[in-house]
């Protein structure tokens, strides 16, 4: 497929996005009774390489860990992450043959799920026959006007596929059936973040588990510090979060004890995602912009309007395993390569599932699609 | 009787030519006896002279010297002739009294002497000496070839005991108390003591009672073992005086019965013969019985049982070349050609080739071919060593627990060597261990400290050319960690794999095996699609990509019929096969691995009618030269990687080949050959270390840029 100039500096961009930040969410995640292991010392030298960028020689990193220590865990992990950075370079294909040789050789294990979940996204938005929709209606997860679900804020999936249907006074989680199987009351909901199972819950002035007490955000301001006024946050790694804040209209660091970190970037934004390496896309809030947050936090904006897609108001985006990045507007979903190269535009029109008025997006680990129509008052599932 | 048999049958009078030998002496030997000592010629030359008193003189100092030393044979000759001469040389100078003494002293030596040529005064001299000196002892044994020994204190040979003399008639000896001894095979044996007065006969009547049948038996050749009803009772001895003919051999305890006697006659490497023998009555001494009108009594005498030389061929077929096939230990040439002069009988035949042996026991016949297809398999020669602990064992019980472990790749053979000390000695006594014992491998067996899982036995493996053995742990309790040893011994590696030349992939909610990428140069390249989705080969239904995998791995087809989901029609695709290989850091046996590989190779060699499509000796090589590469023999397997040739194409291909390569000469220090080929493999993109496994290109880009740019 060819490009225009303008879409080869956007896929230099893309590619770059999340260096910085992978380096020491990989090193830190490392179990220290695994550093002495020889394959985990060669695996972080690859997220070392990859985290400066240099793709190519951390794919061969991670192609060594898996030819050097083929029978170790850490060999599968590699090639995950090899398979990763092969999509990054355009290379799904390889990345599908050998996130299966991971299936093969490491049955049963959660790398071999997580080999089935990418290579079913891959063949999503890579294989589907032309004319055929990239996703299609599965279920609704919730019915909102039955569960009394209105104004819906954010919704998100844990890895036990419980579904976090976020209000500004409370939290409903439903589990795999659609029951409801908690409630959790907010004071002034921002933003939902899933750390694995774990939900971390974002007020308008700090951070709480769904059972424990609101712990205030202090972020300095002037040589100051002042309570945060929240605006949205997500979830990065390990103890990790981003937080958007409205008074300062910067994104900043902080952990999950609300402990302040560092400032990211000066933007203002109404919605954040977190790919699954660091990257940061994010949605500008007076202008609905969309913007990708540079590793030394300069904000990029992607275009409104490209060969094949116009972004008339994104209202939600989400990155999947695999990086690939899934904006949200009103009616339809937009699907990006980690590139930058537009994979989809989808719509499903008045066909099953559709949706008009979609307030809220999630992406599973299986790139599955969570939309919440405001409109319908339901939480739509598309696979 | 046989029709190859030629039987003699006669009396043997078996004691009489021994008892003469040793009793009987005579005139004739003690004149040679006489040249041989100086001093008896010198009486001689003396007597002839006339000079009676220094022949006298000189006779007497030679028998007070042979007096003074114990008397042996020759001496006693020459005594007896002493005596003689100095009795005669008194009788001439009228010594009766002197000369009368001498002749009693000669008789005690020689009871039976004669002499000659005097005059008959002289004889009767001599004669009536003997009478008043010597008792007669009459004998009349029956029967008369019975074997007679007596046991006396004045018997006149230096034992004092007489092996044999003649059963009839009468003898002269020394008086005295004597204990005679009959004996007959067939009879009972009798003793009787006999009281010898000087002047008197003692005349011995005796009839010995017949107890059993017996057999007296010599063969052609000697050596032979002689079974009666089945029961081994004697082998023939070789004769002393160098006949062909065997010394007898005589075996009693044939009682009379209808059912006749079965007597068979075995040697290794002969014909055996059989004789039947009946045995109606022991009283039948004057009756003629059995088919022989010759043979009287119930006792029978095979005189000249005559074996033929037996020998059969042996047809040997290996599966590997240049095979030798050993028979009981001696190499007897190449397999594939008859051996054609095997001696009848049960031979332990061994086959061995560079890369495996067989050993079987075989039964040869007399003009057959016996037939053995050897399977060769990789043997190891297993040692085992005294425990690592305080508390000993057994090295033969040691070596008894490997027998639990039944393996399909190879096989051990128990040696015994003298094992200088434990554990790593191995790897410095292998080489000379496995030419010594003609092994494609050593095995070391140690019984250990028990690990956490129980494991108390460890079993050391090192093939030819390894430098980094294998080691198996096991307990011989239990049968999970015993088969896990077996399994890991029998591991046979898929060295080719049948391929459609599409890549597949597991999608979630999907049944099949989706295609996500088709080999442009592939057989299913316009037939197959990346996005279909494979449902079916053949009748097999595909649910996931490890169905497709285990149902392509069991196709020998040229084509395969390939169901494919919303299409309306199957395709016809050719099967193509690849060369699968190994990582060199897999957890495999590796010296296992490459002594199996190496006789599979073997195997392929010696079908003459592989196809030069065929890759399966490519994947063989390349799977061996992995081996090696892991045992740590880079210079063997550049070796066995230059015979591989691999296309270019997608998966283990010729990129596969120069990465391992340049693996190789980079372990050999080799820089420039191994930045050559890691060039040459990071130009192949297609190219992966192992079937879905790392990408060539990547693994030697890195390999690159750890090497730095070249110097120059």
């Amino acid at each position: 497929m060819r490009r225009s100039p303008g879409q080869r500096t956007r896929a230099t961009l893309w590619a770059t996005l999340g260096c910085a930040a992978a380096v020491a969410s990989v090193v830190a995640q490392t179990p220290k009774e695994q550093a002495g292991d020889p394959a985990a010392k060669l695996f972080i030298a690859a997220d070392s390489k990859r985290a400066n960028c240099r793709t190519a020689d951390a794919i061969g990193n991670y192609q060594s860990v898996a030819a050097q220590y083929p029978a170790s865990p850490w060999a599968a992990r590699a090639v995950l992450e090899a398979a990763r950075c092969l999509v990054v370079q355009g290379q799904w294909a390889l990345a599908m043959r050998q996130m299966q040789d991971v299936r093969q050789r490491f049955p049963k294990t959660p790398e071999a799920e997580r080999a089935l979940e990418r290579n079913t996204i891959l063949h999503r938005l890579r294989l589907r026959p032309p004319g055929q929709s990239v996703f299609r209606y599965a279920r609704t997860a919730v019915n909102g006007s039955a569960a009394n679900v209105q104004r819906v804020l954010d919704v998100a999936v844990d890895s036990q596929n419980q579904v976090y249907v976020a209000m500004r006074k409370s939290v409903l989680v439903f589990g795999d059936t659609g029951a409801l199987v908690m409630t959790i009351p907010m004071t002034e909901f921002r933003a939902l973040a899933i750390s694995g199972n774990v939900p971390m819950l974002f007020e308008e002035q700090g951070i709480r588990s769904a059972s424990g007490p609101l712990v205030p955000i202090r972020i300095p301001d002037q040589n100051r510090e002042r309570d945060a006024e929240v605006q949205t946050a997500a979830f990065v790694d390990g103890d990790t979060f981003v937080v958007a804040d409205r008074r300062t209209r910067a994104i900043h660091r902080i952990s999950a004890s609300g402990a302040y970190g560092s400032r990211l970037a000066s933007f203002d934004a109404s919605r954040i995602a977190v790919g699954p390496v660091g990257q940061i896309a994010a949605i500008e809030r007076e202008t609905l912009a969309l913007f990708l947050i540079e590793p030394d936090g300069t904000p990029r904006r992607i275009p409104a309007q490209a060969a094949g897609y116009q972004l008339r108001g994104p209202v939600d985006l989400a990155f999947d395993p695999l990086g690939h990045l899934y904006v949200l507007e009103r009616d339809s979903v937009i699907v990006f390569s980690p590139t930058g190269e537009l994979l989809s535009v989808f719509s499903p029109g008045t066909a099953a599932g559709a949706f008009r008025l979609g307030v809220a997006l999630e992406v599973d680990s299986a790139g599955r699609l969570f939309v919440f129509d405001e409109d319908s008052e339901r939480l739509q599932v598309f696979q | 009787m046989g029709a190859n048999m030629r039987i003699r049958r006669r009396r043997i009078w078996l004691a009489s030519a021994t008892a003469l030998v040793t009793i009987l002496g005579g005139a004739w030997t003690a004149s040679a006896q006489i040249a041989s000592d100086p001093r008896l010629l010198e009486a001689e030359r003396l007597t002839a002279q006339g000079e009676w008193d220094r022949a006298i003189e000189t006779l007497t100092q030679l028998i007070q010297q042979i007096g003074a030393t114990p008397i042996g044979a020759e001496s006693r000759s020459t005594l007896v002739a002493a005596y003689e001469k100095r009795a005669l040389a008194h009788l001439q100078v009228g010594h009766q009294p002197e000369a009368r003494v001498d002749f009693a002293a000669l008789l005690q030596l020689e009871p039976n002497h004669a002499i000659s040529g005097p005059s008959p005064g002289i004889i009767s001299f001599f004669e009536d000496t003997r009478k008043s000196t010597l008792a007669v002892l009459d004998l009349a044994i029956a029967p008369n070839d019975a074997t007679i020994s007596l046991e006396g204190e004045k018997l006149p040979t230096p034992s004092s005991t007489s092996p044999a003399v003649p059963s009839q008639g009468r003898q002269w000896l020394p008086a005295g108390h004597y204990r005679l001894t009959v004996r007959r095979p067939g009879y009972e044996v009798v003793s009787q003591d006999v009281e010898l007065v000087p002047g008197k006969t003692q005349s011995v009547p005796m009839k010995l009672r017949r107890t059993s049948a017996a057999l007296f038996i010599r063969t052609v050749p000697a050596g032979v073992r002689v079974l009666v009803d089945g029961a081994e009772r004697g082998v023939t001895q070789a004769d002393s005086a160098g006949s062909e003919r065997s010394q007898t051999l005589a075996i009693e305890g044939l009682e009379p019965r209808s059912m006749p006697y079965r007597v068979r006659f075995e040697k290794p490497c002969y014909v055996p013969a059989t004789e039947t023998v009946t045995v109606l009555s022991l009283d039948a001494a004057d009756k003629t019985t059995g088919s022989d009108p010759s043979n009287l009594g119930p006792d029978r005498h095979y005189d000249g049982i005559s074996l033929r030389r037996s020998f059969g061929t042996l047809d040997v077929a290996a599966d590997q070349p240049d095979a030798v096939v050993f028979i009981d230990g001696e190499s007897r040439g190449k397999a594939g050609q008859p051996i054609k002069d095997v001696c009848s009988g049960e031979h332990a035949i061994d086959i061995r080739a560079p890369t495996g042996r067989f050993s079987q026991r075989v039964q040869i016949e007399f003009e057959k071919t016996a037939t053995v297809k050897g399977t060769l398999l990789p043997t190891f020669a297993l040692r085992s060593l005294p425990t690592q602990d305080a508390q000993g064992s057994d090295p033969k019980e040691l070596a008894r627990s490997i027998d639990i472990l039944r393996t399909k790749n190879l096989r051990f053979v128990t040696v015994d060597s003298p094992v200088a000390a434990q554990g790593s000695t191995i790897l410095k006594e292998a080489n000379t261990l496995m030419q010594q014992f003609d092994t494609q491998g050593l095995a070391v067996l140690t019984r250990v400290p028990p690990g956490a899982d129980g494991d108390d036995l460890e079993l050391t493996l090192l093939a030819r050319g390894s430098s980094r053995p294998d080691v198996l742990r096991w307990s011989a309790r239990s049968q999970t960690s015993v088969q896990r040893v077996i399994d890991r011994l029998d591991l046979q590696i898929p060295v080719v794999r049948t391929s459609l030349g599409v890549d597949a992939v597991d999608v979630l909610r999907m049944e099949g095996a989706v295609v996500s990428a088709v080999d442009p140069t592939g057989p299913s390249n316009g037939l197959i699609a990346a996005g279909d989705v494979i449902v079916g080969v053949g009748t097999s239904s595909i649910s996931t990509v490890q169905d497709l995998v285990t149902v392509l791995s069991t196709m020998a087809d040229a084509t395969a019929i390939i169901r494919l989901r919303d299409k309306s029609s199957p395709v016809t695709v050719p099967l193509v096969r690849v060369p699968a290989v190994v990582n060199v850091r897999d957890d495999l046996p590796f010296n296992v691995l490459a002594t199996e590989l190496k006789a599979r190779l073997a195997r392929q060699q010696m079908v003459r009618s592989v196809s030069s499509e065929d890759v399966s000796p490519q994947g063989i090589r390349l799977n061996i030269g992995v081996a090696l590469m892991a045992l740590g023999n880079c210079e063997l397997a550049l070796q066995m990687f230059s015979e591989v040739k691999l296309e270019n194409r997608r998966g283990v291909s010729r990129g596969t080949l120069d990465y391992l390569k340049g693996m190789c000469f980079k372990q050999s220090g080799q820089l420039p050959e191994a930045r050559a080929h890691f060039e040459r493999a990071s130009q192949e993109p297609d190219a992966v270390l192992t079937e879905g496994g790392p990408t060539i290109s990547h693994l030697a880009l890195l390999e690159l840029g750890e090497m730095g740019k070249p110097t120059r």
